[in-house]
Parts: C-alpha cells; sequence; structure tokens
C-alpha cells in the first residue's frame, strides 16, 4: 500500500508541488517498510524533475523567476543524496552492494542531466560506492576471518552488483569521456569489476573518446588510460572462454583510432605518447600486434611532417632536452611547464632522425607477425625519408642514408620471410616501384638494391610473373626522371627486355592466353624507345610488331582456347599501334617514330 | 561559381525520379586506410553519402577492415579493386560499363613510375577503357591524356601518403549520361567543401 500510495502522490501532484514539497517527502523514504522499493520512487521522482528542469530552461532561459525554485533547484541534488544516506542508515546491515551502486547510479544520471559538467557531484557518488564495496570487503574478510585482500580486485562482487556496476561506470562516459580519467575514484571501481566487464567498459569509453575526439592532455593521463583499457588491447587469455561475443576487430579499430588522436603542441610530447603506445601495444599479444601497431607507424609518419613543417615555418619548440626513448617520462609534463628560462635558449627541436629510429623498431617489432606487412611499412618509411632530401635547405641532416638503411631492411626482410608465391610478387612489384621513386640514394647504393630487385623478379615462381616483373625492373635501369648524374644504364634495360621476351615466348607456348605479355613488352619498347634510351632502336620495336602480328594471326587462326585471352591482347595491341600512328605526326616525336616499320 | 553550387546541392537532396535526368551517378573514391590510418570519412562527406542516389560505387582499393559495408549499402554496384595494404581478395583490375562508357580501375601502385600519366595511358590501353580510374597518390586529377581521361579521386579520409606532403581529403562523382560525362571533383578545404567540375563528351573511338 505504500507503494502505490507514494506513486500516487508522485504522479498526481505537478511537478510545482513537489519542488515545494520535495524535503518532506525525501524526510518520509526512509521510514518506509523495507519492502517499498525506493530506488524506484527516487528515480522516478528524479525524472520528473530532471525533466522539469530541463523544459523550464528552454522556456525561462534562467530559473530565477522564482527564488524557491532556484533555491530547491541547487539543493535537489544534495537533498536526494541526503535521501539516499538516510536509507542506506534506514536498511542497516541488511543493505547490500547491489542496492547502495543501483542507488547511486540513480543520483548519477540526475546529476549528469541536470548539472552536467558537475564533477564532484559525479565524485560523490563513486566515493560512496567505493567506501561501501571496500567495507563489504573488510566484513567479508573478518567474517571468513581471512586477511584483508590487499588489492581492491581480490574482493569479488557478486554478479548482480557487478551488473549494476558495470552500468554505472559507462553512464558518465557518453558525456564526459575521458574526463572521467579526471575522477576520484573511477580507475579503482574498474578494478573491481571482472575482466570481461572491464573490457566492455573500455569499448565503450574508447568509443566516447572516437565520437569527442579528445585526447589525452598528458603522458601521465595516456598512461592511465592505457591501463584502464588493457582488456581491450591484449588477446583473449587462454583459459578464457570464448563466448563469442568478443569481437577483435572492433576492439582493433576503436584502440588503432586512439593512436590517431594522440597530439601535443609540444611535438617531443606527442612522440612520448606514441612510445607509450607502443610499449603498451607491443604487449597485445601476437594476433593483434601486427594491426596495432600500424597505426603507430603512420601516425610517427605523420609526426616527421609536422616536424618539417614546424621548421619551414621557422618555429622552435619550447621542449626539453630530448629524453631517452625507452623510459616513458612522466616528468615530461611537469618539466615542459616549469622549464627554467634559460633552458629554452639551449633546448634542440625534436629531430626527425629520432623519430625515424623509433619508427624502424616498430617496425621491426611487427615483421615477426606479419612479415609482408613489414616489407611494405619499411618502404613506406624510406620514401617518407626519402622526401625529406631537400638540397636547398642547410639542413644538416642526412636522411639519404636512412633511407638506404630502411630499404636494406625491407630487401632483407623479403629475402628471409616472404616465400608464398602471390605474397613474393606483390612484395617485389612495391619494392620496384618504390625503389623507382627514390631520389636521394647514391647511385652505387642504387645500383645494388636494382640488381638485387631484378634478381627477386627473375626467381619468382610463374614464369607469367617471372616476365611482368623482369619487365617492371626494366624501368629500374634506366630511370627517367632521374638526372643529367643520375644512374643510367640503358643497356641493362634492354636486357631485362629481351630476357622477358624470352619468358613471354616459352609462357606462349604453354597457354596462348599469355600472348598480352608480348603486347606489355612492346609498350616498353616504346616507351623507352621514346625516352631516347640509346640502345633500343626502332629495329627492335618493328621487329616486336611483326612477331605479335603473327601470334595473334596463329591463333585467331587456330580458333585458340583463350580466344577472350587473346582478343583482349589484341585490342590492346590495335590500341598501341594506334599510338605509335598517332606519334608519327606528331610534330616532336614523328622524326623519331617514323622509323617504325608497321 | 554559386549559382552552381547551389543548383548542385539542390541536385543531391533530390528525389529519385529528377535523378534520372542526370544520367546515372557513379561515386569514385578509395585510399581510405581506415584505421591504419586515419579514422573514419569526414563529417561533410558523410553526410553527402547518401545510399540510393547513386547506381555505382568505385573504389580504388585500401577500404580498410570497416568501410567495405557502409560502401556496398551505398549502391547497387559496388566494384573495389585490390590495394596495396589488404585486400588481396579483390582483383587487381576492373572494367566498368556505364552508359557508353568503358571505365577502367586500378589502385595504381603497380603502375610505374607513379604520377606518370604516359604509365596510365599503357594501362588505360591494356584495359581498353575511355576513362580510367586510379588512386594510390592521395591527389585527386581530372587529366585529360590522348583524347581519353585519367581520374583520380584522392584519398577521401585525407590519410597519410609517403608520396604526397599534404593531403586533401577528397572524392569524385560521375553523372554519366550515355555518351557525355560531368565530372564533380569534392575536396575538403579548411572545413569546407569545394566542388569542381569537367566536362566531356564520347566521339566514336575517342574523347573529347
Amino acid at each position: 500500500a505504500q507503494a502505490y500510495l507514494i506513486d500516487c502522490i508522485i504522479q498526481v501532484f505537478p511537478d510545482e508541488y513537489h519542488i515545494e514539497t520535495l524535503s518532506i517527502l525525501l524526510a518520509v523514504c526512509p521510514k518506509l517498510r523495507d519492502k517499498v522499493n525506493i530506488r524506484t520512487i527516487l528515480q522516478s521522482l528524479m525524472d520528473r524533475l530532471a525533466t522539469y528542469y530541463a523544459e523550464e530552461e528552454l522556456l525561462d532561459g534562467e530559473l530565477d523567476t522564482n527564488e524557491v525554485k532556484k533555491s530547491v533547484f541547487n539543493d535537489s541534488f544534495p537533498m536526494f543524496e541526503h535521501c539516499v544516506q538516510n536509507v542506506y542508515n534506514a536498511r542497516g546491515p541488511k543493505l547490500t552492494s547491489k542496492e547502495v551502486i543501483r542507488l547511486q547510479t540513480a543520483l548519477l544520471k540526475f546529476s549528469l542531466k541536470c548539472y552536467p559538467g558537475n564533477m564532484e557531484q559525479v565524485n560523490r557518488c563513486l566515493g560512496t560506492c567505493i567506501t561501501f564495496i571496500r567495507q563489504a570487503a573488510q566484513v567479508g574478510a573478518l567474517a571468513n576471518q581471512t586477511t584483508l585482500p590487499e588489492e581492491d580486485g581480490a574482493f569479488e562482487l557478486d554478479e548482480a552488483s557487478v551488473v549494476e556496476l558495470e552500468k554505472m561506470l559507462s553512464i558518465p562516459l557518453d558525456s564526459l569521456a575521458l574526463k572521467v580519467l579526471q575522477l576520484d575514484h573511477y580507475s579503482d571501481l574498474l578494478r573491481f569489476l571482472p575482466w570481461e566487464n572491464r573490457r566492455d567498459v573500455s569499448m565503450t569509453m574508447l568509443g566516447a573518446i572516437d565520437s569527442s575526439g579528445d585526447t589525452p592532455n598528458t603522458v601521465k593521463e595516456l598512461e592511465e588510460l592505457f591501463s584502464i583499457i588493457s582488456p581491450v588491447i591484449k588477446d583473449p587469455e587462454e583459459d578464457e572462454e570464448d563466448d563469442g561475443m568478443r569481437d577483435s576487430q572492433e576492439e582493433i579499430n576503436l584502440v588503432s583510432k586512439l593512436v590517431h588522436l594522440l597530439h601535443h603542441h609540444d611535438l617531443n610530447v606527442t612522440h612520448e605518447m606514441l612510445v607509450v603506445a607502443r610499449n603498451h601495444l607491443s604487449e597485445s599479444g601476437e594476433n593483434r600486434e601486427s594491426h596495432l601497431l600500424v597505426p603507430v607507424v603512420f601516425a610517427s609518419l605523420g609526426l616527421v611532417n609536422l616536424i618539417q613543417t614546424k621548421k619551414g615555418e621557422g618555429q622552435k619548440e619550447e621542449i626539453t632536452e630530448p629524453k631517452e626513448e625507452e623510459t616513458p617520462a612522466t616528468e615530461g609534463e611537469s618539466t615542459t611547464e616549469d622549464a627554467p628560462k634559460h633552458k629554452k635558449a639551449t633546448s634542440t627541436p625534436l629531430g626527425c632522425r629520432k623519430v625515424f629510429v623509433f619508427i624502424q623498431t616498430t617496425i621491426t617489432m611487427l615483421a615477426k607477425s606479419n612479415a609482408e606487412l613489414a616489407v611494405k611499412l619499411f618502404l613506406h618509411a624510406a620514401l617518407a625519408s626519402d622526401a625529406l632530401l631537400d638540397p636547398s635547405s642547410d639542413d644538416k641532416e642526412d636522411f639519404t642514408q636512412i633511407t638506404h638503411e630502411l630499404l636494406v631492411q625491407a630487401f632483407f626482410l623479403h629475402e628471409e620471410e616472404i616465400n608464398e608465391p602471390k605474397s613474393q610478387r606483390r612484395c617485389v612489384v612495391n619494392m620496384v616501384a618504390a625503389l623507382l621513386a627514390c631520389k636521394s640514394l647514391t647511385n652505387q647504393d642504387y645500383e645494388s638494391l636494382v640488381t638485387k630487385s631484378a634478381q627477386y623478379a627473375a626467381k619468382l615462381l610463374k614464369k607469367e610473373d617471372q616476365c611482368e616483373m623482369v619487365t617492371m625492373c626494366s624501368h629500374l635501369f634506366y630511370p627517367i626522371h632521374k638526372g643529367e648524374n643520375g644512374y643510367s644504364n640503358p643497356q641493362r634495360t634492354l636486357e631485362c627486355l629481351q630476357r622477358s621476351l624470352k619468358l613471354a615466348d616459352a609462357s606462349t607456348v604453354a597457354s596462348p592466353g599469355s600472348v598480352y605479355l608480348f603486347v606489355d613488352l612492346l609498350e616498353h619498347y616504346v616507351y623507352f624507345f621514346e625516352h631516347n634510351n640509346p640502345v633500343i632502336t626502332e629495329a627492335y620495336v618493328t621487329g616486336l610488331i611483326a612477331l605479335i602480328k603473327e601470334h595473334l594471326e596463329s591463333y585467331k587462326a587456330t580458333g585458340s582456347a583463350a580466344s577472350v585471352a587473346v582478343a583482349n591482347a589484341d585490342a590492346q595491341f590495335q590500341q598501341l599501334l594506334n599510338d605509335i600512328k598517332r606519334k608519327q605526326t606528331d610534330s616532336k616525336l614523328a622524326d623519331r617514330f617514323k622509323l617504325i616499320q608497321m | 561559381s554559386p549559382y552552381f553550387f547551389f543548383f548542385f546541392f539542390f541536385f543531391w537532396n533530390n528525389s529519385f525520379h529528377t535523378m534520372a535526368n542526370f544520367g546515372e551517378l557513379v561515386l569514385v573514391l578509395g585510399d581510405l586506410h581506415i584505421p591504419h590510418r586515419a579514422n573514419a570519412i569526414p563529417e561533410k562527406f558523410r553526410r553527402m553519402l547518401v545510399p540510393g542516389k547513386m547506381q555505382h560505387v568505385i573504389c580504388t582499393g585500401n577500404v580498410g577492415t570497416e568501410q567495405y559495408e557502409d560502401l556496398r549499402e551505398l549502391a547497387p554496384n559496388l566494384h573495389v579493386v585490390q590495394g596495396d595494404f589488404g585486400g588481396e581478395s579483390f582483383p587487381e583490375t576492373r572494367v566498368v560499363q556505364v552508359g557508353q562508357f568503358r571505365i577502367g580501375v586500378i589502385h595504381g601502385h603497380q603502375v610505374i613510375p607513379w604520377k606518370s600519366h604516359e604509365a596510365l595511358a599503357r594501362m588505360r590501353r591494356k584495359l581498353c577503357v575511355d576513362i580510367l580510374i586510379s588512386g594510390h597518390t592521395h591527389k585527386n586529377e581530372v587529366v585529360e591524356h590522348d583524347g581519353h581521361f585519367h581520374i583520380n579521386p584522392g584519398s577521401i579520409t585525407g590519410a597519410y601518403s609517403s608520396i604526397t606532403r599534404d593531403v586533401t581529403p577528397s572524392f569524385v562523382l560521375l553523372a554519366v549520361q550515355s555518351d557525355k560525362v560531368v565530372c564533380y571533383v569534392y575536396e575538403l578545404i579548411k572545413g569546407e567543401v569545394e566542388v569542381s567540375k569537367t566536362e566531356f563528351s564520347k566521339k566514336a573511338d575517342h574523347l573529347l
């Protein structure tokens, strides 16, 4: 009857009445019989008031039209809090963790709705919970005559409380996101949750961080965040039951996105944050490590760009001496703020070289679990370093060595670890393309790498792959973009193409559909001919045109099985012939191209 | 011009039957690299990518691990090619017929030297297409070459590239009406969407 009557009172009277009589109603609540569900009563009251205040805000703008209203608004949270405390007292020893948490959750929701940004209230709610739980732990220990658990986490909360606690800790994430780290007891309360629930809360937190775009302001904050989200980072434990609920890909995605949010106006701090991130992510286990370290590599490459931009703008960062990479300096933040004035003159900006070393070690770490990915990353890093070469600047740093070193590592890794044929082909494509794009290598270094590339190409498993890749390598020996003193070996270019011709020949014997290889080759002969390779004369072009015509006619005549492939190759061939014809009348190229007989 | 800008956004919000006046719409995008290098497609672009308005989506590759399903929902036809980071289940090249145009698609890291239109022309001839779409450079381009067109939608997320220093998020929309194409390039510059357009039509065996 009491529950029904109270409910009636709450429903029947308008909000204004309740505001006036709130204190009376709240005083009664603790006196109600045990079986009455106080929580639902308080919750419905709080919800009514929250809605009412929200509407008032919209209508009047401010709540100062009525002094009573305003004073009650300011007092309502403490009033509810006080009431809740009285309820606890009235319950006495029968009070359970679950009930405590539930009521604090209701208060928390009320606070977030009506007093957004009031961290103190949130702290009080969390504080009440943790005090009660710790007390319960103590009582439990005494009852069982065991020693008091040293760590919070060692005390096992009952299942129902776990569910409630998880809910409670998830609620503020939407509005507060990263700010929860500033709360007194948030991380402490998390420790009472078992692994799985902590993981769920962490996922919600990471999602909130991603939506808010909030970033940790200090290395210390980042460290704390990482310790909270550790259940998301690591591979499932061996004895963990896979309930199928765990979405590894989603976890990897959210953590990866966190890495991209790490920014600080002081680039040294950004770098430190990436170091911290890498330290944690490298412990994620074999399955995930390669996925999680990739964003670290790209974030670091982005950092290199930022450093260059800053240099270009002539700014000098106000930072400390570069710290040893391996110690994530928690003092980093304090020294930047308290740096004595004279240090500004002697401090050095974050150097690209240091970041490249970091990138290199990171890629090496993930090479163990995904060699192909590591090869590609080494190549990207090499290109990034190559792009830093600026002959006009008086920057003393020499990136040629770094570029070369990274390329060598890529090549080495390819040799040692890449065994599957498709993977090998993909790597060779990437290696040749990257090498061709590099501008800063010495002729000697370039030549040794180019020679290696050709060797890898020739050793691929399938003849078609060998043919295509050796053809691709021909570009390396006669790079169009390299200047007067650039590497050039026209003869080797021809040798590549001639070798490819033989391979194409061998391929088409087995499968006529491979005739496209000849057309691809013709494209290359024409290309180098057009670019004045001294040893690739019109004779080669003329000869190859005739050869292709012969092949195509014989395949058409015999109605070859691979007629679609042959038709495609023919179409490609016709396009190329048209292109040559066009060039025979082009003002700049006619003289050269007229030499080709079709 | 402001007139054009207003006109285009009006067109964007139209119902399907009016859309038919613009022909088939082909969304062209790529190099998302989510979450390796970027977190999401920029908000202002996301709002424009509404399902049901386009007939085709062409992706130059490097979608990443998250967006594939979203792309599939945008249009009845999704054509993705293999990038250099993942996507090994996709083919390296694709040819799509839209109106009278044969459109070839390749990621582009395989076409060397990078950034060379001569090299792209080689691929264009190989695929026997009127328009060649490629990505990889993260730099959008609409270039006429030998009477044909080379289109690069750039990176829709503005992802990091080791070969292009400052990447502007961008994508392309093609409005194909039998033998005419209007090509719209959308860029996100200082937080605002900017559009530019190119028109071309097909004559006999080459484009003008």
